[in-house]
């Protein structure tokens, strides 16, 4: 009788037989069935997570595969529509549309992805330390933050771009000084309640410094949201790099950003030639969506309450 | 044949189902027959019920007892039509006054809710809403069912919560919920619930959470206006004690299941099911022995349910007929129903103190 | 009433440590990051006594505490300096260039609401309608569109290929005189009794704003919606069902209600936004307002114009803040202070 009430939930619902083996301990096994139902709910997060990681092998691989140069001027062949030999067309300066696309995937990849890892960086630290020392220390270090983030973000970052001159470098300093605040007081919350959690006790009675208390223990705990903001954070990055290269703020030619090509592009399209300015917009139309539906899957999976 | 309806009325476009010849007085207010109830997930289909009869008598409380997930809520808001999207009724009626409940429109069920039955719930602050004084949320309903307006209303308002036993019924009528103690809140849940004096009010719940000496309050109040208002009443509630105080009849579900049914007293005397047994053990602690008891195992996976009875794999005295097949409900005395295919052993072993579950509370069998 | 008064006071002394951060802040990146600050305050200026005589104006010989005072001292006096590329002092560029974007992120913010909520509350009422996959389409797929060049693609359809939309150029074109009184187009030619120009302006305002405002319509309608369905799945309106209230009220007025709280809160945010967004979409549209201005300024590596709309902006936005954190204290009654 106590066997059987051992195994009574891997019981076979028709016969009552019971289960052996494998089929048990699957069966039993929550994880399985936690993958099945997420991928049922957020079909869409595992389609924008593939198109993500397709768009992103092409900016790795397909600078290999390109038999056009993305930099290299060709005025013979100026602003040819798209067809067969350039997928996309050719821009005002007759450089194809596709070669450059692919090769500026990197650039856009590359700033998003640093900027991001920078700001939630920085963000953490300054979070934690706010969140840890307290009292005054952290008044005045969120009333700073409270300034940064009374400015819209892109005039801080122009504001930022006027004085240190356009370029990737300084994009991705921006980028990381305007996304800062949020990652600060994300971690600076999540350390708040951590803080008066029982092991942190526990950790300063045996003795530990609070630099290690603060690194090793608080701060691995408090990385959920960070990952679901950060992978949030990407797409928006990707927005604001463009927009500030468009604006001429940015990344400067002939380096094939995105951002840039379309304002290249912007006045071949009130001339009817429209796809200079099209197919790089349609990309990162394509990358941010996907990021975020990645974004909003991962949000699924790391909030405790999980719908 | 004439059809009669309430007041006496004819009329021939109503469908036979509709309507019941009536003879005498029924003592049976409301009648569940066969309710099987199944929710639509991801994970697959639970079967939520599994069957159910259940009769509740005129003018008297009905409570209603079980574990968490036993189905007791899911039945309460099939009566209230309240199931969510995902769930489905598949099979079963539902009479109220020989009304087949179940085959009204959503518009029907909308003036029945409130008037006809009402329902009060579990966690009152959560269920009053927050940006609206009582006043307010009063006022909806007694606009809905009784076409008062503002002044009739306030009126009304105010002696419903004096009935309930609020000193100051013209300040608590301006308050905002979470001004309110859980138990004023618990107060003028009930005051809403019989405000339009229905012939059926279920309360799901609606001491838990509270504390205890203002549990017995609330209960004492709900006691007292069901019968002055001459309701009948479900109370839904895994507090054996509050049922054993509380109410007349009592029914214990399991597993979708209805497996006990009969008048309090009977039941608490002599519980037949292993289950029952199990619990009330479980709930009455004193007399001599200062262990804990409590019924091994786990509730059977309501998406994959095991055949035969419900119960088996954590039962005493259960053997190859409970493998077989699940028990209905049978008649053993006046009244008191059990679904057991053991129900004379268990009786049998009752009389002569011993416990059903006894081979189970041994650590060795747990490992 | 009493309460509320208080709660827009003690919000209201806020404002000014924020301000002051705000100040330190442009201050630092103007003076202290640079080498040599003086070339962000006189553009292409290339004479040296020129150049010598507005170091001494702006002090920047000076220790930086002395500098950081004069720049307070001179920026609640009104002098917020030179702009090099139209001669003219920072202030009086301002006055002319900021109705255009107030107009514009205005008639954006009131497209949004008036939208959005009543996208969002459709989507959840009728869930897994049409309407509702339409919504989520809507929120999923305008967020991710840059503004600009959605800006572009609507010119080119709209204006270049259909012929329906005016040319981008400015606010009314160049044919229709406008005598402007507030700066705000609209309400001039409704003064005026000038229909035909206050078509006009519709007519001009209609792109720039779809462009502005689909990234924040998406947000909006999102948040609206996620926020109905919570509400209506909460024990209080459960229990308003039981009550058997109809259906129309239950939706429209006691979950309403509730969910209205976080989109106000984002609503006071959206202002914000949209201020910058207005400053990409002004470049686009040639739009005369103070975005387009301080880009070309900061183009020429004019420093002035740009701190001078940052800290406006940061004040608009504060109280934008503001004035939705107090419409929240009027809705719900539970916040005390």
């Amino acid at each position: 009788m106590s066997d059987e009430l051992r195994e009574s939930t891997s019981r076979d619902g028709i016969t009552g037989e019971k289960e052996k083996g494998l089929g048990a301990f699957r069966k039993r096994v929550v994880s399985s069935n936690f993958f099945i139902y997420a991928f049922r709910r957020n079909r869409l997060s595992v389609i924008g997570g593939i198109c993500l990681a397709f768009i992103v092998l092409m900016g790795l691989l397909g600078p290999l595969f390109t038999p056009y140069d993305p930099v290299k001027p060709d005025m013979a062949s100026a602003s040819l529509p798209p067809s067969s030999e350039h997928w996309m067309g050719t821009d005002a300066l007759g450089m194809d549309v596709f070669t450059r696309i692919v090769h500026g995937a990197r650039i856009d990849i590359l700033i998003a992805v640093i900027a991001v890892l920078g700001a939630t960086v920085a963000g953490s630290v300054y979070g934690v330390v706010s969140a840890y020392y307290g009292r005054w220390i952290d008044e005045v270090m969120m009333r700073f933050l409270d300034s940064m983030q009374a400015f819209p973000t892109i005039l801080l970052g122009l504001a930022i771009a006027t004085v240190l001159g356009p370029s990737m470098r300084n994009v991705i300093i921006i980028l990381v000084v305007v996304n800062f605040p949020m990652y600060a007081r994300l971690m600076r919350s999540q350390i708040l309640y951590l803080k008066e959690a029982l092991f942190v006790d526990a950790a300063r009675t045996v003795g530990n410094s609070s630099l290690r208390i603060m690194f090793r223990y608080l701060l691995p705990n408090s990385l959920g949201p960070v990952y679901v903001q950060g992978s949030l954070n990407v797409g928006w990055s990707v927005l604001m790099a463009a927009g500030l290269s468009y604006i001429g703020l940015g990344v400067q030619a002939p380096d094939p950003e995105w951002g840039l090509m379309i304002s290249q592009g912007a006045r071949q399209m009130i001339l009817g030639e429209w796809w200079s300015a099209f197919f790089p917009g349609l990309f990162i139309f394509l990358f941010v969506l996907s990021a975020n539906l990645l974004g909003d899957g991962l949000q699924d999976v790391f909030d405790p309450r999980r719908r | 044949m004439s059809l009669i309806l309430g007041g006496g009325r004819l009329s021939n476009t109503r469908t036979k189902q509709d309507v019941t010849v009536v003879e005498q007085p029924d003592s049976v207010l409301l009648r569940i027959a066969n309710l099987r109830v199944m929710f639509n997930t991801y994970l697959g289909k639970i079967h939520a019920l599994s069957g159910i009869d259940l009769a509740l008598h005129r003018g008297k409380i009905t409570g209603l007892a079980g574990e968490t997930g036993c189905g007791k809520s899911v039945t309460a808001k099939t009566i209230m039509q309240l199931l969510p999207k995902t769930a489905m009724v598949e099979t079963g009626s539902i009479l109220l006054d020989g009304k087949e409940m179940l085959r009204k429109s959503p518009a029907e069920m909308e003036s029945i809710r409130g008037k006809t039955i009402a329902m009060i719930f579990q966690n009152p602050r959560a269920a009053l809403n927050p940006l609206f004084t009582v006043e307010q949320q009063l006022h909806f309903l007694l606009h809905r069912h009784e076409y008062l307006d503002r002044k009739a209303a306030r009126k009304r308002s105010f002696e419903l919560l004096h009935a309930v036993g609020i000193d100051t019924p013209g300040r608590r009528l301006c308050n905002y919920p979470f001004e309110l103690s859980t138990g004023m809140c618990q107060r003028v849940m009930i005051a809403m619930g019989l405000a339009c004096e229905p012939k059926l009010l279920i309360a799901d719940e609606p001491t838990t959470g509270l504390d205890v000496t203002i549990q017995a309050q609330v209960l004492d109040l709900f006691r007292h206006l069901v019968y002055e208002v001459g309701s009948t009443a479900m109370l839904i509630t895994h507090d054996l004690g509050v049922i054993a105080e509380t109410t007349d009849y009592m029914g214990v579900m399991y597993a979708g299941r209805l497996v006990e049914f009969g008048a309090t007293e009977d039941v608490i005397d002599c519980p037949l099911h292993p289950y029952t047994q199990g619990l009330l053990r479980s709930s009455f602690t004193g007399e001599d022995d200062d262990e804990l008891h409590y019924i091994p195992g786990v509730v059977p996976d309501l998406l994959h349910p095991p055949a035969g009875c419900m119960f088996k794999a954590r039962c005493g005295v259960c053997d190859k007929d409970c493998e077989r097949a699940a028990p209905d409900m049978a008649e053993v005395a006046n009244e008191h129903k059990v679904a057991c295919f053991k129900a004379g052993t268990t009786q049998t072993m009752r009389q002569q103190g011993k416990d059903v579950t006894v081979g189970r509370t041994d650590e060795a069998s747990l490992s | 009433m009493v309460r509320i008064c208080y709660f827009i006071l003690r919000r209201l002394l806020l404002v000014f440590p924020i301000m002051l951060g705000v100040l330190v802040i442009t201050f630092a990146i103007g003076r202290i990051i640079p080498a040599d600050p003086i070339y962000l305050f006189v553009g292409q200026e290339t004479d040296r006594a020129l150049i010598q005589a507005i170091r001494e104006k702006l002090g920047l010989d000076q220790p930086i505490w002395t500098q950081f005072y004069r720049y307070l001292r001179d920026f609640l006096k009104g002098d917020l300096g030179m702009c090099w590329s139209t001669r003219n002092p920072v202030a009086t560029d301002l006055a002319r260039y900021l109705p255009a974007t107030f107009e514009l992120i205005i008639v954006s913010l009131i497209a949004c609401v008036v939208l959005a909520l009543p996208l969002g509350i459709f989507a959840a009422v009728k869930r897994d309608s049409l309407g509702d996959h339409v919504s989520r389409i809507v929120s999923l797929t305008g967020v991710a569109i840059p503004g600009f060049w959605l800006g572009l693609l609507l010119i080119y359809l709209f204006f270049f290929r259909l012929h329906w939309a005016p040319p981008p150029m400015g606010r009314i074109g160049l044919r229709t005189p406008i005598d402007s009184v507030t700066g705000f187009y609209l309400i001039d030619t409704l003064f005026a009794g000038d229909l035909g120009a206050f078509g006009k302006v519709w007519a001009y305002l209609a792109l720039p704003v779809t462009a502005l405002s689909l990234r924040k319509l998406a947000q909006l309608t999102r948040l609206v919606r996620s926020t109905m369905i919570e509400v209506l799945s909460s024990d209080y309106i459960q229990t308003a069902r039981s009550h058997g209230l109809k259906q129309p009220l239950i939706n429209y007025r006691l979950a309403l209600k509730n969910a209205l709280l976080p989109p106000i809160t984002q609503i006071g945010q959206m202002f914000g936004d949209l201020i910058g967004g207005a400053v990409i979409i002004e470049l686009v549209f040639a739009w005369p307002g103070a975005g387009r201005w301080a880009i070309t300024s900061a183009l020429a590596g004019d420093f002035a114009p740009i701190q001078a709309f940052a800290v406006i902006c940061a004040v608009v936005r504060v109280l934008s803040f503001l004035v939705s954190d107090v419409l929240y204290v009027i809705i719900d009654p539970r916040i005390r202070y």
